[in-house]
């Protein structure tokens, strides 16, 4: 009695686990959350993070290495729309390490985030394209 | 009955051929989706007039990264010889990079570069004097969600259909079975859904042609799926020309500088069309053309070096196409200085028989509305250039043949034709230069829109030279749509 008890509560939990497993393998978030791209040009590798692109305020963090830039400020376009923002400084936390304020990106889509540095080294600009969801 | 000492026997042996049968159907599947993936690319050429040499890059189409790039260089006559750097790069770093020697004799010549992993790289090129970057992509391996879906649930569907058996053979209630048998129908219900729905599902707005691409797109193209709709279409370019030191008879360095016409910023985002990133045509006072394909030093800033044999007003037009779709057309013209100047170019012939580089060429014209221009080469050797069998450039009306640059800048007709190549049966991707099999004849069709005399160029190669036969055509009124 007891074996024949046992067995549907074995067999509905292994049913069950194969499903949950089947289910989560189909719909696990692929990607998102903190995007990082890297270029390098002429004196400076510049690192670009943002946490999860999205309409509204977003906040960037730069690294900056092989040089020290005097000034780093970031350029929001988005291309489909021929619409350019006003450039954002990027303020310096430590050394090599910048980051922006909030960043007001109106519209979801494909943007390019400019990147210019000024400094003794020299000055380059490092485009990054960003998907804003 | 599932009890019986026989069946206990035989339950191992059924359970065994199932497992094997799922495992051979997911090894045959799972082989054909790979194949199928966005991976399975095509060759990419790029013609690129660096320095004085006219180059066609081909990058054979990759499978895998970290793998080989395969890139062959085709040279064409009266190409000096010497040696060419190709690099390949990603995010401002060289990864790899071979050196190949151009031979005198031209033709093609392969290089091995190594690239580690998928995403945009660029192809750089220096011949000791000047540089090009051939922004290409490396693709991944995508498998999409309803391939997923369809691979998921047979799978699922022989594990349920293990568990059946299991159940049914050595539980005393073999009625449970009908749990799994359950569970086998509804992962066999998605595998069929996923496999019904892979025809319709809009594929996901395409890394490169669509979107900036950048190593996460190309790796999941589908966490944009939603995006399939949009219009990815950009702004058209500004094209500026700076040539400062252009005199007859000397080597000019011609620089463009593309910007967007809404930001002003510079283009750095053009496709590879027709076999080229711009297709620059110049036109010289007395009616010389040239059809060159400037290379890319930098965002928006593309150079080219030609000699102009004689000082004036030469026209200038660049056809490229930006990342969303859409060839445009952007025209300006050039001064240029005295100097050496050669004898003008005098008015071409209409139709007939002519010679051309040593090649017999008959031209024959049928004129109405449209006209069709068919040009005869002797044989059958003709090798496509730029993906087609021929070109022909029409700009026109033209009033005066002193200053055909200058009235050609402005003229109301500037057109491109082509003569495409047939497809070969069972071939999918274009043939590349190498392949002499063209021909003879070269058919082009063009609705004039307005009378009056046009100049008309006709361009094919065979013997990896670049034939360009000049023609001077009057299209009568009733030749034109009324």
């Amino acid at each position: 009695m007891d074996t024949q008890r046992r067995k549907p509560v074995l067999l509905i939990s292994v049913v069950a686990v194969l499903v949950a497993a089947i289910v989560a393998w189909l719909v696990w978030p692929s990607g998102g959350g903190e995007q990082v791209q890297r270029s390098t040009q002429g004196a400076y590798t510049v690192q670009l993070s943002v946490d999860d692109p999205h309409q509204g305020g977003n906040v960037f963090a730069l690294t900056v290495t092989g040089a020290a830039p005097d000034v780093v400020t970031i350029e929001p376009v988005m291309p489909q729309m021929g619409h350019a923002l006003a450039p954002s400084p990027a303020i310096a936390e430590g050394p090599g390490r910048y980051r922006t304020g909030d960043v007001l990106l109106p519209m979801a889509g494909q943007w390019e985030i400019t990147v210019s540095l000024r400094g003794p080294s020299g000055a380059t600009q490092h485009v990054f394209p960003l998907l804003v969801k | 009955m599932g009890n019986s000492p026989r069946g206990r026997r035989a339950a191992p042996l059924v359970i065994a051929r199932v497992l094997m049968l799922c495992a051979l159907a997911t090894l045959l599947l799972g082989g054909t989706a790979r194949a199928d993936g966005v991976s399975s690319g095509a060759d990419v050429q790029v013609a690129q007039t660096l320095g004085t040499r006219d180059l066609t890059v081909v990058l054979r189409r990759m499978d895998i990264a970290p793998g080989p790039l395969h890139v062959d260089v085709v040279t064409h006559a009266g190409s000096a010889p010497g040696t060419l750097k190709l690099r390949a790069s990603t995010a401002g770093t060289t990864f790899s990079e071979t050196t190949i020697q151009l031979g005198g004799k031209p033709g093609s010549c392969s290089g091995l570069l190594r690239v580690d992993q998928p995403g945009p790289w660029e192809l750089g090129l220096d011949d000791g004097t000047d540089t090009a970057s051939i922004p290409f992509l490396v693709p991944a391996r995508v498998i999409p969600p309803w391939e997923r879906a369809t691979f998921g649930g047979f799978v699922a569907a022989g594990v349920f259909l293990v568990i059946g058996l299991v159940v049914a053979m050595r539980v005393r209630r073999p009625q449970l079975a009908l749990i799994p048998a359950g569970g086998m129908v509804a992962s066999l219900a998605v595998a069929i859904t996923g496999a019904m729905l892979s025809a319709s599902t809009p594929a996901p707005p395409a890394p490169g042609a669509a979107l900036d691409p950048t190593i996460n797109n190309i790796q999941d193209p589908y966490a944009n799926a939603q995006m399939s709709t949009m219009d990815f279409s950009r702004p058209p370019v500004n094209l500026a020309v700076h040539s400062p030191n252009a005199r007859a008879g000397g080597l000019t360095e011609v620089r463009l500088a593309l910007a967007d016409g809404a930001t002003g910023r510079p283009v750095d985002d053009l496709l590879v069309h027709d076999n080229a990133l711009i297709h620059l045509v110049v036109i010289s006072p007395t009616g010389r053309l040239w059809h060159l394909h400037p290379v890319r030093v930098g965002p928006g800033d593309y150079r080219v070096k030609l000699t102009p044999p004689e000082a004036g007003t030469y026209a200038v037009a660049a056809e490229l196409a930006r990342r969303g779709g859409g060839v445009q057309l952007a025209r300006t013209t050039m001064p240029v200085a005295d100097g050496t100047n050669s004898p003008a170019e005098p008015v071409p012939a209409g139709a007939g028989a002519r010679v051309v580089n040593g090649n017999p060429v008959d031209v024959a014209i049928k004129p109405g509305t449209p006209t069709t221009i068919t040009a005869r080469f002797g044989k059958a050797d003709l090798q496509p250039w730029l993906g087609m069998l021929g070109h022909l450039i029409v700009v026109g009306p033209i009033t005066d043949d002193s200053r055909v640059g200058a009235v050609a800048a402005t003229a109301p007709t500037w057109a491109h034709v082509h003569s495409m190549i047939p497809q070969s049966p069972g071939m999918p991707g274009k043939p590349d230069e190498t392949v002499a099999a063209y021909g003879p004849d070269v058919p082009f069709t063009y609705t004039f829109a307005a009378p009056g005399r046009y100049r008309i160029w006709l361009q094919a190669e065979r013997g990896y030279t670049v034939l360009t036969v000049p023609l001077q055509i009057e299209v009568r009124p009733e030749g034109v749509p009324q």
